[in-house]
């Protein structure tokens, strides 16, 4: 375990070097991708995306007018869009109250997160005993546990903000110790020869080296947040993107149902692209080059 | 057959030193790796340190480093015992081991950083000194955008800047085509010149070893002896034709006969004949 190595206990520990016994082949990859992340293949992708969606949309226009299908059953995709220019400020309402408790709960399980997964990185025992407990938490459906919360929590933000952070919780926390425990024994002993303690080893070596895992967590951990806040608030709120879509569902407003899930895909993708940004500004170096290495 | 022989007591002093690791595919459960290692580095003195691969070299500077407690022996510096605690010894391990994550002026400020010097101050030292060691236009690089020489020096001036009396460095020149290790050889030549630490220099390269010691400390195969310490006998600063000189062309050729007849063969060779 890293943090172990971590410590200043002396040599008594073996060496697990692996890691430094693989002659590395970077240099060619390291050429190839001076940027580290693929840029320019997802960017392409996008394009692509973007394409086979308009055909999607076109097709779907075309089908349901070509055999008249009834609105109430399946609607256009122009009488969604009618449906969400008409509803826009409500919409954009209720939009703002999902955003604010995933952003609040996503928030809030990633500070639990760093916490959790820092510790059982820097104590062996905190690990033993936090690591099967997170795994158990996780196949516990948060469709049962989410009614429970509002029993206990009430109708406000906060349930929903629990209920984000139970849900984003764990990817967050699990992509972070495994990135803890992919920090290279070699660069943590390297450290201890500077004459660095526990915390350099954290500062220098181990953090930077498990943030490349971390971010990906917390691009799962951003999508799943939306529809966490969304399940909260269909079980009991008076605001938010999941009010509206019961109340377009009880009231057969189909076109404006579906002009929801446009806006909670929408908010996702936002969720999505803030946490590709704060990856790609705190990975500036290209840390991803590693993966290359190994 | 001890090493240095100098009886100084302010360098480097292996004593017995053993180490085994466990390995579960042996009968006995145990890879002997270093049987009985004696060597006396006096200090401001640079040894290298040739040996099959495979033979312990690196689990030695391991131990010297204080990152691996040996399984017996004693080793010391200036009089004081390493005893499994690093921090005595800068030390550039095999393979640069640079951090992808940091600029290479972030590298050569680390250890300054780790001391406790402050951030702004050891990023001003450590640009003067990549500086010094021809970086000057390259230090806000990440090691990515670097060449397989810049990658090494950034690694050296990260050992050197943590100014420790001793220093180890494992292959520094390993991976290198030989123009740029041999020009390489010369700049750390000049730097062992000017600044007189104790080195002690693991390498495969015989040219490379007799271009920079004083003198060559020969290992066995695994477990490894010391089965010679070769004086090199030639002034400093060494020049760039001194590799051209018969005396040694004549000491690289024998050199490498002696290490060619310590791999295993079916003839068994004495082990400690006398060299030279
Ligand atoms: N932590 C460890 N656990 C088990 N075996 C190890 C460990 N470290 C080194 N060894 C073994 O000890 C032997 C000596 O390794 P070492 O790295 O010291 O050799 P070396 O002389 O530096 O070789 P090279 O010239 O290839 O770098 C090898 O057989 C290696 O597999
Ligand atoms: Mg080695």
């Amino acid at each position: 375990m890293p943090g172990d190595e971590a410590g200043g206990g002396g040599g008594r520990r073996p060496f697990v070097r692996a890691a430094a016994r693989l002659r590395p082949t970077r240099r060619a990859t390291a050429r190839l991708r001076p940027e580290g992340r693929a840029g320019g293949a997802s960017g392409r992708f996008r394009w692509e995306a973007a394409a086979s969606l308009g055909a999607l949309m076109l097709g779907w226009e075309g089908a349901v007018r070509a055999f008249h299908v009834p609105a109430w059953l399946l609607p256009a995709p122009s009488a969604v869009v009618r449906a969400f220019w008409a509803e826009r400020t409500v919409l954009l309402d209720h939009a703002a109250a999902t955003v604010t408790e995933a952003a609040a709960g996503l928030g809030l399980a990633a500070l639990l997160a760093v916490a959790v997964a820092t510790a059982m990185a820097f104590f062996a025992a905190v690990r033993a005993a936090l690591y099967p407990l997170l795994v158990v938490s996780q196949t516990v459906p948060i469709i049962a546990l989410a009614p429970l919360v509002i029993v206990w929590f009430g109708y406000g933000m906060l349930p929903k903000v629990l209920v984000v952070a139970l849900v984003t919780f764990f990817p967050l926390a699990v992509s972070l110790a495994e990135g803890y425990r992919t920090a290279d024994p070699r660069r943590l002993a390297l450290l201890r020869t500077m004459g660095g303690g526990r915390w350099a080893a954290f500062r220098y070596v181990l953090w930077p080296s498990a943030l490349p895992s971390f971010f990906a967590g917390l691009r799962i951990a951003a999508t799943y947040s939306v529809t966490g806040a969304v399940i909260g608030e269909w079980l009991g709120a008076t605001k938010g993107l999941g009010v509206y879509l019961i109340r377009a569902s009880k009231s057969f407003a189909i076109e404006r149902l579906f002009a929801a899930i446009a806006v909670i895909v929408g908010v996702s993708l936002l969720f999505f692209a803030a946490a590709e940004f704060m990856a790609r500004l705190s990975l500036r170096g290209g840390p991803t080059m590693d993966a290359a290495e190994r | 057959m001890a090493g240095g022989g100098e009886g100084s007591s302010a360098g480097l002093e292996i004593c017995g030193v053993r180490k085994a690791f466990p390995d579960p595919k042996r009968p006995d459960g145990r890879l002997n790796v270093l049987d009985g290692i004696d060597l006396a580095v006096p200090a401001g003195r640079f040894f290298a340190l040739v040996g099959p691969s495979g033979s312990g070299k690196s689990t030695l500077l391991d131990i010297v480093a204080g990152l691996v407690r040996p399984d017996a022996g004693t080793v010391h510096f200036s009089g004081a015992p390493i005893d499994g605690r690093p921090g005595t010894a800068a030390y550039m391990m095999q393979d640069d081991l640079l951090f992808p994550w940091q600029t290479i002026r972030e590298h050569v400020a680390l250890p300054l950083l780790v001391r406790g010097v402050r951030r702004r101050e050891a990023l001003r030292q450590a640009e003067a000194i990549l500086r010094d060691f021809g970086l000057g236009a390259f230090v806000d690089r990440y090691p990515s955008a670097l060449s397989g020489g810049m990658r090494q020096r950034a690694a050296l001036a990260r050992a050197l800047v943590q100014g420790t009396a001793l220093v180890l460095l494992d292959e520094p020149f390993g991976r290198l085509d030989a123009l740029t290790r041999a020009s390489l050889q010369e700049w750390l030549e000049g730097v062992y010149r000017r600044e007189r630490r104790t080195i002690l220099m693991v390498t495969h390269d015989v040219e490379e070893a007799l271009y920079l010691a004083d003198r060559i400390v020969v290992f066995s195969p695994r477990p490894a002896r010391v089965v010679d310490v070769v004086e090199v006998p030639f002034d400093r600063p060494r020049t760039r034709s001194l590799r051209a000189d018969g005396a040694f062309v004549r000491l690289k050729a024998a050199l490498l006969e002696r290490l060619l007849a310590l791999l295993p063969e079916p003839g068994d060779r004495p082990a400690s004949a006398p060299f030279r």
